[in-house]
């Protein structure tokens, strides 16, 4: 359907796109996290030497890529469940960072030296496939009952408390999907990229994603989608800049963030739509 | 329904607390008085499951519910409408009634008791689509109110209810409380207005420094001269 270059592109997009809706579980409790990098290392580890070196389909690598985040969120997630702002941020850095060191030294995934010769069994249609699962998710999240517990812990946690949510357990399974997510999109990230190291799966990614869910509006998933997909295809778009493409990247998310310091899509403009629907009905 | 026997509760070396009992049972309108720091709040928090009795037992429906987290007992239908509302600011007034009815999933009994909610404050369907901040005082009393009846308690505490309102408006508060009573609800009551509320009250109980002076019909204890001098301002007529 696509030239090999534009379906490159498509998947680098949708990957930061599933990565940037990972950090959204966790923010839909009110739980900033910088962990998901760090899941997203396991997950793409656990899928990688499942492929590689077991011969273990895809679906099934990318399942494990799955449950094995999922319960290490889960563990994770109780501990933390009680930290908040700027203490839940260093624990879940620090999480990330774990992580990484792991990887390492770790010699069974080729410590510093990375896992070459990745089959590149990751098609475009995965990606897309697992977007689209989340965007039907969260829209259905938002009417469900867990959804409005989740957005009542968001903006109250002493009155989601006294209207008889269990806040804390609610707290670790936001953190296990989130965690869920980031590892399947770790999964479906090394089969693109065909090559994984420790240091892909460090500081500088964690701040791509939020970059991509401050720019796009960190209050609702939409506005991570967007930021997601406008910034990763911004290198292409900025290529005409040749050496000046970073200054030039730089100063589109500076200009921007100065005029939308809440976000491209944040709850105003939100809000602003709601009230011209009800003007208009 | 509920009873209170002998619960001692401290904040580190302050005794809040000092062994109190007290009884709702089911239909009653109680009311707990008393002044500023005499343990009110305290008490209602200890029955809510916020804080730990450190001696004495809580007892609802004849099961002990001391030590039990504070969401499983909302879910065995005591509800608490705090002291400063509560009110989900960011979020509509219907979706505030939506979430009080947050442990139950019977969509037509809910939907039934919205529309009872609404009935009972006209106010509030007024300002259905609105957000919570826009409310005054009293519509966010209402509307904490109402929260807490679409989690159809069994047992309803009201904290310091007419708190910041303008007279009119507690009269109304209290003529919904008086409402309550006719229909039956079971309803603790903490109130500094001690004059309204041992009016409207079946039994009362007078809290003092963390210990229980005084007990009796509300009525009677609107008589009592005890009460009388240090609640209601002197010989007032009752």
């Amino acid at each position: 359907m696509f030239d090999r270059y534009t379906e490159t592109v498509l998947t680098n997009i949708g990957i930061n796109i599933i990565m940037t809706l990972s950090v959204y579980c966790p923010l839909a409790v009110g739980q900033l996290s910088i962990a998901q990098v760090g899941f997203m290392a396991i997950g793409a580890h656990l899928a990688t030497v499942l492929t590689l070196y077991l011969h273990v389909p895809f679906g099934l690598a990318l399942l494990a890529a799955a449950l094995l985040p999922w319960g290490l969120g889960l563990f994770f997630g109780h501990m933390i469940a009680r930290l908040q702002g700027l203490t839940l941020a260093f624990a879940t850095f620090a999480f990330m960072e774990v992580v990484q060191v792991f990887f390492l030294n770790f010699t069974p995934t080729g410590d510093a030296r990375g896992i070459k010769g990745i089959q590149p069994l990751t098609e475009l249609w995965h990606v897309w496939a697992l977007v689209a699962a989340l965007i039907l998710f969260f829209c259905r999240l938002r009417r469900s009952r867990i959804g409005r517990a989740m957005a009542m812990v968001k903006h109250d946690e002493v009155v989601a408390q006294a209207l008889g949510v269990n806040v804390q357990r609610l707290k670790m399974l936001a953190f296990a999907m989130g965690a869920l997510v980031a590892g399947v999109g770790g999964g479906l990230y090394a089969h693109y990229a065909m090559y994984i190291q420790y240091s892909d799966f460090g500081a500088d990614r964690a701040l791509a994603i939020l970059t991509y869910a401050v720019f796009g509006g960190i209050d609702i998933w939409c506005g991570g989608m967007l930021g997601a997909a406008a910034l990763s295809y911004l290198p292409v778009l900025l290529q005409v800049f040749d050496h000046w493409r970073l200054e030039v990247h730089g100063a589109i998310i500076l200009i921007v963030m100065g005029l939308r310091p809440q976000g491209v899509l944040a709850l105003d403009l939100y809000d602003m739509l709601q009230s011209l629907r009800q003007r208009c009905w | 329904m509920l009873r209170v026997s002998d619960v001692h509760v401290g904040y580190g070396a302050i005794r809040a607390l000092k062994g109190v009992s007290l009884e709702v049972n089911a239909g009653e309108v109680v009311a707990l008085i008393g002044a500023n720091g005499a343990g009110k709040s305290t008490l209602l928090r200890t029955i809510s499951g916020l804080l730990r009795p450190t001696a004495g037992d809580i007892a609802f429906e004849e099961r002990s519910i001391r030590g039990v987290a504070e969401d499983k007992i909302v879910r065995l239908g005591i509800l608490q409408v705090q002291e400063g509302r509560g009110i989900l600011t960011r979020m509509t007034v219907q979706e505030n009634l939506e979430m009080g009815a947050y442990g139950r999933s019977d969509k037509a009994g809910i939907r039934q008791d919205m529309a009872m909610v609404f009935d009972k404050f006209p106010v509030l369907s007024q300002r259905r689509k609105q957000f919570g901040a826009t409310l005054s005082g009293g519509e966010q009393q209402m509307l904490a109110i109402g929260r807490a009846l679409m989690a159809r308690p069994k047992l309803l505490m009201l904290d310091e209810p007419s708190l910041g309102l303008a007279p009119l408006l507690v009269n109304e508060i209290f003529r919904t409380i008086e409402d309550f009573k006719r229909e039956g609800r079971t309803i603790l009551l903490v109130e500094q207005n001690a004059r309204k509320a041992l009016r409207c009250a079946d039994r009362a109980y007078v809290l003092e420094t963390g210990n229980i002076v005084l007990t009796g019909a509300g009525a009677a204890l609107l008589q009592s001269e005890e009460v009388q001098a240090a609640y209601l301002g002197g010989r007032a007529e009752a």
